[in-house]
């Protein structure tokens, strides 16, 4: 077993809504190891993006404790989740995360704008990561003129280029076709053998196809902790697949 | 930060519809504001120049219903100050100078054919008299042309208006055509009188004359020759002197020594415009009182602000209205843009959710909100400041502006124009370029920090969710 990398202790997630509350997240704790490749599935609305929020440091939980690298994110604040954010995580998501009057050189640039490292220096990162993506043909293109591919390859740079530990992918794959997907997940898996913990959340079933461990979410709570390897647990196992 | 920056630029630039729409907003209204500041200032630097021509700061004179006619008469509604007035105040606290000023239309007979003739036969009383009625009817009644006079042996007679001004020759800095630049005046020699023929007036002239270019020019007069003044006297041209390109409170076509000019006019040590210097300008106030008091009833002071409220351009729409509806305007446009900076933010919510969640902090994304908007701000600020000056710099080009007439009288049909008209330099001014920007960019730091506010404060995952 690796080396504890993110802690959730009886985290809680309520939404207050016009005249009632809604547990997106009831009571999960669980423990996720450096370097693990894990998939979060359930049924849209079971809390999979709530819980890549609340471990990614952009929302908070209701209720226990969210512990990623040793630090509480419960302990930060707004500004140093940013930096949290910004040196440990890199987020991938469903479609449209590109900035669309930027060009891909550009968004994948973002999150580097802040800081205050030298520009050469930004721009061979960049570069790098376009390549990894496989995307630096497309460089100097709007997001708009990209095809739905090659937007998300873009977005997966953008995910890296500040070499983060952490990589959240939410419903990666979500609009891509087939083979565009798999490229993407690819990727990811390509992301993940470099040493990074890698999440990937989707109701597909296919998409985490790959990952070497499957949390299953039913309407927020954690009702399956499924190792590739290890042995369904008979009381939270997903039984044979099926979808509700 | 630069970085940041360019960034902003690049999102302002790429989103050009939505750009062009706020920047054609902030280049109207800043436009406005220049075009306004722009053709008060040189209104109000056209009307310190005609004060400054002067060497004045305060010009006093009394009126009265219009006096009767005299063949030697004060202009129009003038009344006599005594020149005891003009000690008085040259000893006040707060002034540096004051000199009085005797202006005058001095009439004398011409023959009609004579094309303008200057040999005039001396006149009568009786001939004086008949003068006296004739231009009652004339001039001064209907303003219809030179009135006419039946000469002795029955050959008609024009009379011809001179507007006269007694000066003291000894005040070279102040007056209607002085020489010399005004202690720590500002204005350059060019402002100041120049003599382009023979001399200026000295202490022991007594009839002799100065007189202008252009009445020499009309009238064919030279250095040297003697011009009729009034009925009686005669006076020696001693020089020509160029008092055109600014607008003169008290010009004149002639100037002759004061002395002179009293006795012409025969009522004694008196004067009837007073050009007062001050020490600082903050006396002013002090010092108009105290000039109410010594003239009483009738009291017309001149400054530049009262100036400025007489003068023809500005009545109806004085320059206060004018600044209040442009920072009217400008603060609609702030409005407008802030509304749409706001609207902006809702647009791009999953933009500053994906900055958000890709490391940015609260005030990171709010400074590119507010960079963007001082990118519009900056181009509208020049924009609407170039094209201010444009429209402010046109205005002046076709505007005709003069000095209130009852700064300077000439008679209906003298010789020369009275030197009224205000010269307009609109030649767009540093400062108010610069004023115009910076409004632009303080109303655009607004709107900015409305939008920065709004997209710090937006919840990343409420930004995600309507990806
Ligand atoms: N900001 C929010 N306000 C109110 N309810 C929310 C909010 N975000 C998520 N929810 C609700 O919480 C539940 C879980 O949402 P989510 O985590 O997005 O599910 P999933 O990603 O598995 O589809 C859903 O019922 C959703 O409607
Ligand atoms: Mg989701």
């Amino acid at each position: 077993m690796p080396r504890e990398y993110i802690s959730l202790r009886a985290v809680t997630r309520i939404y207050q809504r016009a005249h009632s509350q809604l547990a997106a997240l009831r009571d999960v704790s669980l423990s996720i190891g450096e370097g693990e490749f894990v998939g979060v599935t359930g049924h849209s609305g079971a809390g999979k993006s709530t819980l890549l929020n609340l471990i990614g440091g952009l929302d908070r939980p209701s209720g226990g404790s969210v512990v990623v690298g040793g630090t509480d994110l419960g302990a930060l604040d707004e500004d140093a989740l940013a930096v949290y954010r910004r040196q440990t995580v890199g987020f991938v998501f469903q479609n449209a995360s590109l900035v669309p009057a930027l060009t891909v050189l550009e968004n994948v640039m973002l999150p580097l704008v802040p800081l205050p490292d030298a520009e050469a220096d930004k721009l061979r990162r960049v570069e790098d990561a376009l390549a990894e993506a496989n995307i630096e043909h497309r460089a100097s293109h709007l997001p708009g003129e990209l095809s739905g591919g090659e937007q998300q390859r873009a977005a997966v740079a953008r995910a890296m280029v500040n070499d983060p530990r952490l990589i959240l992918a939410d419903e990666p794959t979500g609009e891509l076709d087939a083979e565009n997907a798999g490229r993407i997940l690819a990727l990811l898996e390509r992301l993940n053998r470099q040493g990074r913990t890698v999440i990937i959340a989707s109701h597909d079933r296919r998409t985490i196809a790959g990952t070497r461990r499957v949390l299953h979410l039913r309407e927020g709570t954690l009702v399956g902790d499924g190792g590739r390897t290890a042995e369904p647990r008979p009381e939270h196992g997903d039984t044979g697949g099926t979808q509700r | 930060m630069g970085m940041l920056f360019r960034y902003a630029w690049k999102s302002f630039w790429r989103r050009r519809t939505r750009s062009t729409m706020v920047v054609a907003g902030v280049t109207l209204s800043v436009a406005l504001l220049v075009a306004v500041l722009t053709v008060t200032q040189s209104v109000e630097n056209a009307i310190a120049s005609a004060l400054d021509a002067a060497g004045a700061d305060i010009v006093v004179q009394k009126r009265v219903d219009a006096c009767p006619f005299r063949l030697v008469k004060l202009p129009k509604d003038l009344a006599t100050i005594d020149m005891a007035v003009v000690e008085r105040l040259e000893q006040h606290e707060g002034v540096a100078q004051a000199s009085g000023v005797l202006e005058l239309w001095a009439f004398h007979f011409a023959d009609t054919g004579g094309g303008g003739g200057l040999d005039l036969p001396f006149t009568g009383d009786k001939r004086s008299d008949a003068a006296d009625d004739a231009a009652e009817s004339g001039p001064m009644a209907g303003g219809q042309g030179v009135p006419m006079v039946m000469g002795e042996g029955g050959e008609m007679k024009s009379l011809q208006p001179t507007v006269v001004a007694g000066i003291d020759p000894s005040r070279r800095t102040i007056g209607p055509v002085r020489l010399a630049r005004r202690e720590g005046g500002a204005d350059g020699p060019e402002k100041c009188c120049a003599v382009t023929e023979g001399r200026y007036l000295s202490a022991d002239d007594d009839y002799h004359a100065l007189i202008t270019v252009q009445y020499a020019q009309a009238r064919g007069i030279e250095v040297g020759d003697l011009l009729p003044l009034g009925p009686h006297h005669e006076f020696e041209v001693v020089g020509l002197v160029d008092i055109s390109g600014t607008a003169r409170i008290a010009g004149a076509e002639a100037f002759i020594p004061l002395a002179s000019a009293q006795e012409m006019f025969g009522e004694g040590e008196v004067v009837d415009t007073i050009f007062v210097s001050l020490t600082s300008r903050r006396a002013s106030a002090a010092v108009e009182q105290y000039i109410r008091e010594l003239i009483g009833e009738g009291a017309s002071i001149t400054t530049e602000t009262n100036v400025e409220a007489g003068t023809a351009a500005l009545a109806a729409v004085t320059r206060n209205t004018l600044l209040a509806v442009s920072a009217f305007v400008l603060l609609f446009a702030m409005l407008a843009l802030a509304r749409n900076a706001i609207d902006g933010v809702a647009q791009r919510v999953n933009e500053v959710g994906v900055m958000k969640a890709i490391g940015w902090s609260n005030s990171e994304v709010g400074r590119l909100f507010a960079a963007e908007a001082a990118c519009a701000a900056l181009i509208g600020g020049l924009l609407g400041s170039v094209l201010g000056g444009v429209v402010g710099w046109t205005w002046g080009r076709f505007a005709d502006l003069e000095l209130p007439a009852s700064l300077n009288y000439f008679p209906p049909c003298s010789t020369t124009e009275a030197p009224l008209g205000l010269p307009l330099s609109t030649t767009p001014s540093p400062t108010v370029f610069i004023l115009g920007v910076a409004a632009a960019l303080v109303i655009g730091t607004v709107a900015g920090l409305a939008a920065a506010r709004r997209a710090a404060r937006l919840a990343p995952t409420e930004a995600l969710r309507r990806i």
